[in-house]
């Protein structure tokens, strides 16, 4: 049953698969050279049979040690190919079947074919996960901006910062020298991983700053951005902390004691 | 300092690839060869390349891993591209020779190499409206690669991998996600695309991420069309009119696959430069096109089948090029290095039935043999 569940969510409930399936079932009885209908009808058959087979499913877990990625078994499947040579088939068959009107029938075909994949599936560019770029790293300017606000300088040591949850996919795309107490991984609900100072920067209202310099002291953390969105259970400044810049409404603070806490350790 | 580094890309994006690519479409007939060939050729011998540098680098050399991967990659990246392009003035003079002077020369070694991948010569004005079609759906999807940006949590880890690479000189020692010193990350090391990616961009000088997230694109979207191409010429050889439809037709498929996050045009579209993209829409769609010349004969059928009849000695090529596509998919993801064999298996299995041959399963099992090397690896140093 999971592999059909996995199967669902891989075709999204939209169309392309039906047409997947009945350039399979054109191709079973067009094609006349057994070669390709081995290669385009039953490998792929054969493949997706062993998917729903439970049997492969465990055995891939096994190997991979990850269920979650057990999806990609189908992009051993070559849909697309076995779509576009069903579809100009199919198009020389009508071509053939309607004499002098051919040529027009194939194109009106071909034109209609466009049109199933068109509206069967859904349109790349209109994803969610879409958004204009910014800048050539394609990663958001305000990531940048903050990241060149407390880059160290050619030279000098490395630092460790804590960023908001939203920010922490892409600081490190831009600037390695950034070490972060927390990362991708560790935000992730699905891995549930608790870090003590992502539990505190996560608090959905306030952010106890108390709990966290304690934290990050410990770990010699001299860069803190809080988020744009919540609130604070002190002033920062009042902890010793010094604001060096807000960007996009992200305070960045410098923290002059865990710097005199790091050198003198 | 622009057209330095421009000057640069092209150089190892580009020429290097095209020159490797001339070593192992020399044991292909002609009529196989053409520019898209060796350049998908160039790609299966560069990244296999890498891996073989780039893993005892990681393995053996304890500081500065990078550094190392980086002077020997380099040479040998630059003594097989110079193999590539003397074998091809040697056979092109060799045949030249045979031509001019022997009526025995039949025409197996002629040099089509730099041979143009189509013919616009002779070509309807419906098939030229159907290419510019398909041109335009590729030139609107580079634009938008340039212009979007897709967000994907493994860039995280993926790109920050290349980048901390590039920027640090050590391999895999460091976290990708928080920069912290990690033991040597197995589990990532064998997939040495993002070290592939750190390296272009140390020769180019261009920051790792910029070329990852806007110049890749250029060269993996189309690299993928070449593949598409070669599969839709072969399968429209007796009606060469289709092809350009199949390819509009692919092209479409891929800007409307995104029917969930997980297929593989999703991937081609939105993660590109990530080596599971690379895996699922240049390695397994390179091994369905190697499957296929290797085993449609065309029932003896058609312009495919003569011709293939005709070339039963180039199939040497083939299968040499089937294994470096299994080493390449090492490369990308270790799981379609498993995964590859499953595809061939699959293939080899219907075909051996087809031909009632035994022997077709014994060569697959043959063409593997990069992937069980890669598993054993993986695995021992998993234990």
């Amino acid at each position: 049953m999971e592999s059909v569940v996995i199967f669902k969510n891989y075709v999204g409930g939209r169309y392309l698969i039906v047409l997947f399936a009945l350039a399979l079932v054109y191709l079973l009885f067009a094609e006349k050279n057994r070669h390709r209908r081995a290669m385009f009808v039953y490998m792929p058959v054969s493949l997706l049979l062993g998917f729903f087979f439970p049997v492969t499913r465990k055995a891939f877990v096994r190997l991979m040690g990850d269920g979650d990625t057990y999806y990609r078994m189908l992009w051993l499947v070559p849909m697309g190919i076995v779509i576009a040579y069903g579809s100009v088939k199919f198009a020389g068959f009508v071509c053939g079947k309607c004499g002098q009107a051919g040529p027009w029938m194939k194109r009106l075909t071909l034109v209609l074919l466009c049109m199933a994949v068109a509206f069967g599936g859904t349109y790349v560019y209109a994803s969610q996960y879409m958004s204009k770029a910014e800048n050539p790293y394609h990663i958001p300017q305000k990531v940048i901006d903050i990241c060149d606000v407390i880059a160290p300088e050619e030279g000098e040591e490395r630092i460790w910062a804590v960023f908001p949850t939203d920010l922490v996919y892409f600081v490190r795309q831009y600037d390695t020298d950034i070490q972060l107490l927390y990362g991708r991984e560790m935000v992730e609900p699905k891995w549930q991983y608790a870090e003590p100072v992502h539990t505190v920067m996560n608090h959905p209202a306030t952010i106890d700053i108390e709990e966290l310099l304690k934290l990050t002291r410990e770990r010699n953390c001299t860069y803190i951005v809080l988020p744009n969105n919540k609130g604070v259970s002190a002033k920062p400044e009042d902890y010793g902390l010094e604001l060096l810049d807000t960007i996009e409404g992200y305070p960045i603070y410098y923290d002059p004691v865990a710097a005199r806490l790091m050198h003198a350790g | 300092m622009v057209i330095v580094k421009g000057i640069s890309l092209v150089f190892w994006l580009l020429v290097i690839p095209f020159c490797m690519g001339l070593l192992p479409v020399r044991w292909l007939s002609g009529n196989r060869r053409n520019a898209a060939v060796v350049f998908v050729a160039g790609y299966l011998v560069m990244l296999p390349l890498c891996w073989l540098v780039t893993v005892p680098c990681i393995l053996f050399v304890k500081y500065y891993s990078f550094r190392t991967m980086v002077v020997w990659f380099t040479v040998l990246a630059l003594i097989t591209a110079a193999a590539g392009v003397l074998l091809f003035l040697w056979d092109w003079k060799k045949d030249s020779g045979r031509r001019s002077g022997a009526a025995s020369w039949t025409g197996r070694k002629e040099w089509a190499g730099l041979k143009p991948a189509a013919d616009v010569k002779g070509m309807s004005v419906e098939g030229k409206i159907e290419w510019l079609l398909f041109f335009g759906l590729v030139v609107w999807q580079l634009y938008k690669a340039f212009t979007l940006a897709s967000f994907d949590g493994d860039d995280a880890e993926y790109v920050a991998q290349s980048l901390v690479t590039q920027q640090s000189e050590t391999m895999y020692l460091i976290k990708p996600y928080t920069g912290g010193t990690t033991s040597l990350d197995i589990r990532h090391s064998l997939a040495v695309l993002p070290v592939w990616t750190a390296y272009i961009a140390k020769m180019s000088g261009i920051h790792a991420t910029i070329l990852a997230h806007s110049i890749l694109p250029f060269l993996l979207i189309p690299l993928t069309y070449m593949v598409y191409y070669e599969i839709g010429k072969y399968l429209t050889a007796k009606n060469r009119e289709y092809l350009p439809v199949f390819m509009v037709i692919m092209a479409l498929l891929q800007m409307f696959g995104n029917v969930s996050i997980y297929t593989n045009e999703t991937f081609f579209l939105t993660r590109t430069w990530q080596g599971k993209s690379v895996a699922a829409n240049f390695v397994v769609p390179a091994t369905v096109w190697l499957l296929l010349w290797i085993f449609d004969t065309g029932d003896g059928q058609g312009a495919a089948g003569r011709e293939r009849q005709a070339e039963k000695g180039s199939r040497a090529g083939m299968w040499l090029l089937l294994c470096l596509t299994n080493m390449t998919a090492g490369v990308c993801t270790s799981m379609v290095a498993f995964l590859n064999v499953v595809l061939i298996a699959a293939v080899a299995f219907w075909m051996a039935l087809t031909e009632r041959k035994f022997s077709i399963l014994v060569k697959a099992g043959f063409a593997c043999v990069p992937n069980l090397v890669y598993m054993v690896l993986y695995l021992f140093l998993h234990v």
